[in-house]
């Protein structure tokens, strides 16, 4: 596997791992909502915010025209 | 001349049918049952009738007047029952009906908005949608698409189904907005995120990949980082 394919497929996993870790993180906020913990609530929302950005951040495609 | 801007065509019988007997489930179940309660006036039973008597006539017109009976059908069916439970006012609210009834209802007027639509079949296409050859799909889904999309409408799920556990009001309220929000975020990236497994040559290289989330994946590490602080602190 040259580097360029090796690169290729840690992008891919930390792609992955992003959305999953955005999910868990929806899940875990919504959760915490029904236990009356509205902090953390807020803070997992967030958190799955951001994970879930930089995930669709990566899927860009590749700039046309060079 | 495109072939939507073509003029409707008769109903057969057949289809008529399929409009006919879910309009008048759904009106016998949340229009009719409604109105022949003890206690109510005129107006909303003058209003179920005209209802009743507007499927019925549209569809003995959609044969000679298809605009007139299409019209007829879905203006003054779905109006003149509107008008019935604005007439029953406090009668037709949620605590006075019964849901399972409702929700079979419901089901009728689904079926009964799906009865009107058409699908037209080959031997009355238009000839400008004359056969050819089949499209050949430019490429495939990935082996790992269809598992994401499956996790993406579980997790989707999840959201909906933990917006219910909230029991206060006013959160409820912030719950399902956010649990909707959450499940259509978390689709819209699952989709895409799926179609790009396949796609490779669209996406940039993995280093541009890796360094155009270098900026999130800090605030996400302080983020994190606070949180085990958090956690340690309580």
């Amino acid at each position: 596997m040259n580097e360029r394919a090796f690169m290729s497929r840690v992008a891919n996993i930390v792609n992955l791992t992003l959305f999953a870790a955005a999910c868990v993180c929806f899940a875990l906020g919504l959760y915490a909502l029904g236990d009356r913990r509205d902090l953390q609530a807020v803070y997992f929302l967030v958190v799955g915010g951001v994970a879930l950005r930089a995930a669709t951040e990566m899927l860009r495609p590749r700039a046309s025209g060079r | 001349m495109t072939p939507t801007s073509a003029p409707p065509e008769p109903l057969p019988l057949a289809e008529r049918t399929r409009v006919l007997f879910p309009g008048a489930y759904a009106w016998l179940l949340t229009v009719g049952l409604p109105v022949l309660a003890r206690g109510v006036r005129a107006g909303p039973r003058l209003a179920a009738l005209l209802a009743l008597a507007a499927l019925v006539v549209s569809l003995l017109l959609v044969e000679r007047r298809p605009d007139l009976g299409r019209g007829l059908g879905i203006f003054g069916f779905v109006g003149c029952s509107v008008l019935t439970w604005a007439l029953l006012g406090a009668d037709s609210s949620p605590v006075h009906l019964d849901r399972i009834r409702t929700a079979l209802g419901t089901l009728g007027w689904v079926l009964y908005a799906f009865g009107w639509g058409r699908v037209e079949s080959p031997a009355r296409a238009p000839a400008e949608l004359a056969p050819g050859a089949p499209l050949v799909a430019r490429s495939r889904l990935h082996a790992l698409g269809l598992p994401i999309v499956g996790f993406a409408v579980l997790a989707a799920l999840v959201f909906e189904a933990l917006a219910f556990r909230v029991d206060r009001a006013e959160h409820a309220v912030l719950a399902h907005a956010t649990a909707t929000a959450c499940a259509l975020l978390v689709l819209s990236a699952g989709s895409r995120l799926a179609l790009a497994q396949g796609g490779k040559h669209e996406l940039s290289s993995g280093g541009t990949r890796l360094n155009a989330v270098a900026l999130r994946g800090a605030v996400l590490a302080v983020l994190v980082g606070v949180g085990l602080v958090w956690a340690a602190l309580k």
